[in-house]
């Protein structure tokens, strides 16, 4: 790491760059560039090469820009005075008649972050919200959201409001998907963008010619609109019905959030869109990337607090595979005590069973809780499966079931008699403080059951 | 939405860092790395909270790439696009690796412009971002590549330029898919699913229209109904041949969706080599390549005899490669003495594991393994959580049972015809998590 070098290595480039025989042969200019990004990637405060990059700025290499670009997009802030040299290069290339040129252009300018600039940079933003080429309307939108964002306190002007709402119904989706974006950041106070009827209706029309990430976002604004009749609100929800089953996890999660919002008054409709979704849920339960897949657990662990039978005949889909990572199993865990009932509860224990003697101490743990839980409800198979576990003689087997034991004892009393006989004999095992607390509070409740706990009262004390 | 994009090596160096809102302070880049690259136990969850900023992060090989936002964003979609931006990086330079990374840093700083403005993704679309952000930077075009580049990136069909030529239009159809299956002791499927991709490259001229069939069942029973009083030379119908029920299934951008949803035929421009066409998933009427029969005998306290056979169940005339079948061993193995008529069965104490290789199997065969293992007595009454036989294997069939029916290409304007096309269809069909419990 040069951080020791560093002053020297910004001496040796600024001699570099002012050097006119480099600087005549594009290819090693372009290098030395390169050179520098590299160098303040690495940490090094290179901001004294300032003056020397904003004169590498005018050149027709598109690359060697957009270097110098980056370099000072990061240290604008440091020199606010010299920016200025920038932009005059910056205005000029917003006229060139490259298309890519001018978009890149118009990005940097507002990328520079400095507000002393705003008034430079809003003549071009304008032009460029009307410009032939989709490309450079898409950056323009987004170049209005940031100017805004530098001057939170400012009011936007009326026009360049009502401009970006025309721009909804742009032939491009992406200029569309980014006027949203763009109106939600600029008019936050009053709630985002206004939808109402037309403008939800020309959304809604043009969903499918998003990518993903467009139709993500138009699935997330279309909540905040509330449709007028039943019939219009049917009619809604039969068109988005395809992207319940999309097999990208964002946007049936998005369809599946606005289904549910929509239909919160109609209980009915409301379940049947959870049916619908719950084959492409389960379906991302099963997917090939973790980190999708804890993404859908959480999804499903939520639904399942507010419509439990959801999920029922599919409990099976929620065993854990043996090498998966200890976070997934640990929420599968947490579904599959959710989703006991009388049918399953005996294929549900023999499972929880394997997973008690899991390699990660932490999973374990997890499903001797787990067991606990269901052990509320079906008391006696519970106990018998803990006790059976106890004979591993773990360590942190026994602490974890001495713990469960406890809480279950806490709950449900009457299982009182069974905890007592199964705890002979086991204290010599505990070692941590949270099994032998929990030990300790055991035999109080139950000393005078048995007279052997007296002794072995006294004897956890020494 | 994104506030910021960083990646790290395995030591925690940050390798490239991008802040795309003002409220990530450079401070996000260290908490990242103290709290979770560094952190002293195992990885907790792919989402990390700290401090009011969500962290998402994802790994390839020994690279972590993070993405930090203090807002409330759709977790599923972040993901994706974590996914999308290692895909477009390979699709770049290949592996994903820090020698790569530092070399193409420039590149990367390019894509990170183009892909994600503001924090908010934008156009990623391989084929499109080739077009302008080369590596060897763009000379000044002429006025027709512009317009052609502009019009590729904002036009109607933006995946498949005009005025593309072969001398020979070929058209490779790959049907790859990955079979999962956890079988009970006694033999009881207990979940089984096949996930599935047809890979379609196309070296094809022109704007040609092509339509895909294949043996949905839904089609086959319209078909069916429909031929009902037809001759049986309507190809047997929905009663003779085999068809497949699709659970769910997306396409790419380039299908007509409605097309699919009023005649559920697929009908699509297809993009300019190598894409991805549809993914499916079907848990029905699934055919298991491999049946694993395993029969563990413990003798005394010192040894274990384990019989395990392997039956295949598929045509005969076709062959099963690269087999693998992993046998795991208790902990406490002294020595293992194998007997495989077929291929080689090694026991490798580093794993725990037996692995016995085949190279090639044919269908309707049996093949046995029978092992002796030798324990270390040890007082641990500890049971042996027996871990399930895992299998590997690569078949030429398709699992799920989908087959090509048709794939026809239409191209008006040009003088070729469909007959000109050359076509070759593959089925590769791969184990995915294919567990026998014992």
């Amino acid at each position: 790491m040069p951080y020791l070098g560093g002053d020297e290595v910004v001496r040796e480039l600024r001699r570099a760059l002012v050097n006119p025989h480099i600087q005549s042969d594009h290819l090693r200019y372009r290098n030395i560039i390169k050179r520098v990004i590299r160098v303040m990637s690495q940490g090094v405060d290179v901001s004294g090469l300032f003056s020397e990059m904003v004169k590498a700025c005018a050149t027709v290499d598109i690359v060697q820009k957009k270097l110098v670009y980056v370099f000072l997009c990061s240290y604008a802030c440091v020199n606010p005075e010299l920016s200025l040299l920038v932009i005059n290069t910056l205005t000029k290339d917003c006229c060139d008649s490259n298309p890519m040129v001018r978009s890149l252009a118009l990005r940097n300018m507002c990328n520079l972050r400095l507000p002393g600039l705003c008034e430079y940079v809003e003549q071009p933003l304008m032009v460029g919200l009307k410009d032939k080429v989709a490309c450079v309307r898409r950056v323009a939108v987004l170049g209005w959201a940031k100017i805004h964002a530098l001057r939170p306190n400012t009011e936007m002007d009326a026009a360049v409001v009502n401009e970006l709402y025309g721009l909804l119904r742009d032939p491009d989706p992406v200029v569309m998907v980014n006027c949203l974006r763009a109106l939600d950041e600029i008019l936050q106070e009053e709630g985002g963008v206004a939808i109402n009827k037309p403008v939800a209706h020309h959304l809604l029309n043009r969903l499918k010619e998003c990518d993903v990430w467009g139709q993500s976002e138009v699935l997330a604004v279309l909540q905040r609109y509330q449709p007028r009749s039943e019939d219009e609100l049917f009619n809604i929800l039969s068109l988005l019905d395809p992207a319940l089953h999309s097999h990208h996890a964002p946007i049936m999660a998005a369809t599946l959030r606005l289904f549910l919002s929509l239909c919160s008054t109609m209980p009915a409709v409301c379940l049947s869109a959870l049916e619908r979704a719950r084959a492409s849920l389960l379906a991302s339960t099963g997917s090939s990337s973790r980190e999708l897949r804890y993404a859908a657990l959480c999804h499903v662990q939520l639904l399942l607090r507010s419509e439990p039978g959801l999920m029922g005949d599919h409990y099976k889909r929620f065993f854990c595979g043996y090498a998966e990572p200890p976070y997934i199993k640990q929420s599968k865990i947490q579904v599959l005590v959710e989703l006991v009932n009388d049918d399953n509860v005996l294929i549900i224990l023999d499972e929880l069973k394997g997973y008690c003697t899991d390699v990660n101490t932490e999973t374990s743990q997890a499903a001797i809780n787990a067991l606990g839980f269901i052990g509320r409800s079906y008391g006696d198979r519970c106990l018998d499966i803990l006790t059976g576990l106890l004979e591993l003689k773990q360590e942190h087997i026994t602490s974890a079931v001495i713990q469960t034991l406890r809480d279950l004892v806490w709950v449900s009393p009457q299982c009182g008699d069974a905890v007592c006989s199964a705890l002979e004999g086991w204290e010599d095992q505990l070692q941590d403080t949270q099994g032998r607390g929990a030990l300790l509070w055991l035999l109080g409740i139950y000393g005078d059951r048995s007279e052997c706990f007296c002794l072995d009262l006294l004897r956890l004390r020494t | 939405m994104i506030g910021g994009l960083f990646i790290y090596n395995h030591k925690g160096e940050v390798l490239i860092s991008r802040v795309y809102r003002d409220d990530i302070g450079r401070n996000a880049v260290d908490a990242f790395r103290v709290n979770v690259i560094h952190a002293r136990q195992q990885v907790r969850s792919p989402v990390t909270n700290i401090a009011r900023t969500s962290f998402f992060h994802v790994k390839r090989s020994n690279i972590w790439l993070a993405a930090v936002t203090k807002q409330n964003v759709n977790a599923a979609m972040v993901f994706e696009f974590l996914y999308k931006m290692c895909d477009v990086m390979t699709a770049y330079f290949g592996k994903i690796s820090e020698e790569n990374i530092k070399n193409n840093f420039v590149l990367i700083y390019e894509l990170l412009d183009e892909i994600l403005d503001f924090g908010y993704p934008q156009n990623s679309e391989t084929g499109a971002l080739k077009t302008f952000i080369t590596q060897t930077g763009i000379k000044s075009q002429s006025k027709e590549e512009q317009s052609q580049i502009t019009s590729q990136v904002t036009g109607q069909i933006g995946w498949r330029r005009e005025g593309i030529k072969y001398r020979r239009n070929e058209l490779f159809l790959d049907v790859l898919e990955s079979v999962n299956l956890l079988m009970s002791p006694q033999g009881q499927v207990l979940s089984a699913h096949v996930s599935g991709r047809v890979v379609m490259k196309s070296y094809l001229s022109g704007m040609p229209e092509c339509k895909f069939g294949m043996n949905d069942k839904i089609v086959i029973d319209k078909q069916g109904k429909g031929g009902a009083s037809d001759e049986a030379g309507k190809s047997g119908g929905g009663g003779g041949k085999q068809s497949i029920a699709i659970d769910d299934c997306t396409f790419h951008q380039c299908v007509r969706l409605s097309k699919f949803d009023a005649e559920r035929s697929i009908s699509f421009i297809p993009p300019d080599g190598e894409c991805e066409l549809m993914r499916y998933r079907t848990t029905k009427d699934i055919i298991l390549p491999f049946r694993v029969i395993p029969l563990v005998r413990e003798v005394g306290r010192t040894k274990l005899e384990v019989k395990v056979v392997i039956k295949s169940n598929f045509k005969p005339s076709l062959l099963a490669q690269k087999i693998e079948v992993r046998i795991p061993t208790p902990l406490n193995t002294s020595g293992v003495q194998v007997i495989c008529m077929k291929g080689k069965a090694k026991y490798k104490a580093s794993e725990n594991a037996i692995v016995w290789k085949i190279k090639r199997m044919a269908g309707m065969k049996e093949s046995q393994i029978s092992a002796e293992i030798e324990l270390l007595p040890t007082n641990d009454k500890k049971k042996w959580a027996r871990p399930p036989i895992s299998m590997n294997f690569e078949v030429p069939f398709a699992p799920s049972g989908l087959k090509v029916r048709y794939l026809k290409v239409f191209e008006p304007k040009l003088n070729y015809s469909d007959h000109d096309v050359i076509k070759w269809v593959r089925y590769i069909g791969r184990s995915g998590i294919y567990e026998t419990r014992c």
